[in-house]
């Protein structure tokens, strides 16, 4: 657990825990931690993938990803998340209107905590999306 | 970027700066309301429009996002104020119809990354035929 730095008013700075508890109104936020109000996203990003050419952008708790096999990503977090969280993502697939892009989604924690996105056309069959936007919501353990 | 002074409190605790927030690494200053935003996990922007029609209204927004444009029937775009997205950014969006009770799917298109980002999407019904959607969700995380 990291240490609290303490204010000369001796008004203290909201540990992880408070912040998530957010019951305090008492303590002050701090740039570190406002992570760990259950408000913040945990992480989010924005992946493209042009074959064979595969270039990621995100926020920092979302590492580099791979695909693993046709429409399906996985995408490395640099915290352990809690089990339970939300996840949105859209994904792009072409510009044609009758063609459908819906996705799943499924999340391991253990042992090395990733998410994975799936894409699927019209007909559920599985296909390479060239964009894939997502957002994470929930609860993390660990420093970060 | 842009950029404000810090202020000192009574009990000399400094307030982050917009750089500060966006580092999200200190844990000797406090964020102030002003700054929150700023932070990486912290939605940028997020807007619910009308696309029914030619100049959609939006019906709900945080922190005035360019009003969306209607390209055509069921195209539609959004492009970021100047200095809002420097960089790369994730959107998520969502359609419906709340009226009907009809399903409509809102489908990424394109997405700009630099410059003046523009995404666009397209809102489908369950047939796979452009519509245009009463009611669109768009969320924006980003860094300015």
């Amino acid at each position: 657990m990291s240490s609290v730095f303490k204010a000369p008013s001796s008004i203290d700075f909201a540990t992880p825990e408070e912040m998530e508890q957010e019951t305090l109104t008492t303590v002050y936020v701090n740039p570190k931690y406002q992570l760990r109000h259950p408000s913040s996203a945990k992480f989010w990003g924005f992946l493209q993938y042009f074959s064979p050419l595969i270039f990621t952008f995100n926020f920092y708790n979302a590492s580099a990803f791979w695909s693993i096999s046709l429409g399906v990503y996985s995408i490395p977090l640099t915290v352990v998340p809690d089990e339970r969280m939300a996840v949105v993502m859209w994904a792009r697939y072409g510009t044609d209107p009758a063609t459908l892009c819906n996705s799943i989604l499924r999340e391991f924690t253990d042992p090395d905590p990733y998410i994975l996105l799936k894409t699927f056309d019209a007909a559920f069959d599985p296909v390479e999306c060239v964009g894939i936007n997502f957002v994470g919501y929930g609860k993390i353990f660990g420093e970060v | 970027m842009s950029s404000s002074s810090s202020f000192l409190t009574p009990a000399g605790i400094v307030s982050a700066n917009p750089s500060d927030v966006r580092l999200a690494r200190s844990e000797t200053q406090f964020v102030s309301p002003g700054n929150q935003f700023y932070h990486p996990s912290a939605c940028n922007t997020w807007q619910v429009f009308d696309g029914t029609t030619a100049s959609p209204p939006k019906l709900a927004q945080y922190r005035s996002p360019a009003n969306a444009t209607r390209i055509a029937t069921g195209r539609y775009s959004t492009t970021s104020v100047a200095n809002l997205f420097p960089f790369y950014y994730a959107a998520v969006g969502i359609s419906g119809n709340n009226t009907t009770g009809n399903n409509f799917v809102l489908r990424l298109i394109s997405q700009a990354v630099s410059g003046f980002p523009q995404t666009f999407f397209n809102t489908v019904n369950i047939a796979g035929s452009l519509t245009n959607a009463p009611r669109l969700s768009l969320i924006i995380f980003g860094f300015e």
